[in-house]
């Protein structure tokens, strides 16, 4: 057996978690598993800001989860760039939630990388070397696209969020 | 109070554990059951996160300097 893990995302004041989500679509609502069509960024805008975590349901028998890693895989469309809070070095501690607009959020500019990090850029317990050792989830991870007037709806790229188990 | 709401079958739920112990009503499987959170791939997510843990481990003891008895 090994651990069961999912992705979290938190949405509106109340901080509703939506568990296991289906995709990180990116839009100009508040919502999990967004309709990109039916929501799409004002061009020269940002979308709505994504809080979402990487949760261990069960440990499945390992010790330990860590070196958590998320990026991107595709180019965006136009001249849009896509900001967060994931970081490899001088991280911040654990970023705070807050209810989603289409404002900049402070802490929330760094470049999502576009290919596997050298070490870990998403924190546990505010911390790139924490680890889990029983159930729970990692810091927030906040990001956000940030569109040009020029650009245009529709481009469609990857996720990617990455953990080692330890046995 | 933060509600819970599960992301496959829309069930909503008051607490986390809540939500970590219902069977969903779409896979009818549990919440903590691999292929409901990570869906067919489960397996080879899987093999490969253990596989980066195991590689990591043998790379740190490889590195960790060879310790000498004190004189």
């Amino acid at each position: 057996m090994a651990a069961t893990v999912e992705i979290d995302e938190a949405n509106g004041a109340g901080q509703t978690l939506t568990h296991n989500i289906s995709n990180t679509n990116m839009g100009n609502t508040d919502a999990a598993n967004l309709d990109p069509v039916a929501n799409p960024i004002t061009p020269g805008n940002r979308s709505f800001v994504k809080y979402q975590k990487i949760h261990v349901t069960a440990m499945g028998g390992s010790s330990k989860i860590d070196n958590l890693k998320v990026w991107r895989t595709g180019a965006l469309g136009g001249a849009a760039t896509h900001v967060t809070n994931a970081r490899t070095a001088s991280y911040g501690g654990a970023i705070t939630y807050a209810t989603p607009t289409t404002s900049a959020v402070t802490g929330v500019d760094q470049a999502m990388p576009t290919a596997e990090p050298g070490s870990a850029n998403v924190g546990i317990s505010g911390s790139l070397s924490g680890s889990l050792t029983g159930t729970g989830s990692s810091d927030y991870i906040a990001h956000q696209i940030v569109t040009n007037a020029a650009d245009t709806a529709g481009s469609t790229s990857t996720m990617n969020y990455q953990y080692d188990e330890t046995a | 109070m933060a509600k819970h709401i599960c992301g496959v079958g829309g069930e909503e739920f008051a607490s986390e554990q809540e939500y970590v112990d219902h069977v969903c009503t779409r896979t009818n499987l549990k919440a903590t059951h691999p292929f409901h959170a990570m869906g067919p791939d489960f397996e080879e997510i899987q093999r490969g996160a253990v596989q980066r843990g195991k590689d990591r481990v043998e790379r740190e003891k490889a590195e960790k300097p060879h310790g000498k008895p004190n004189a």
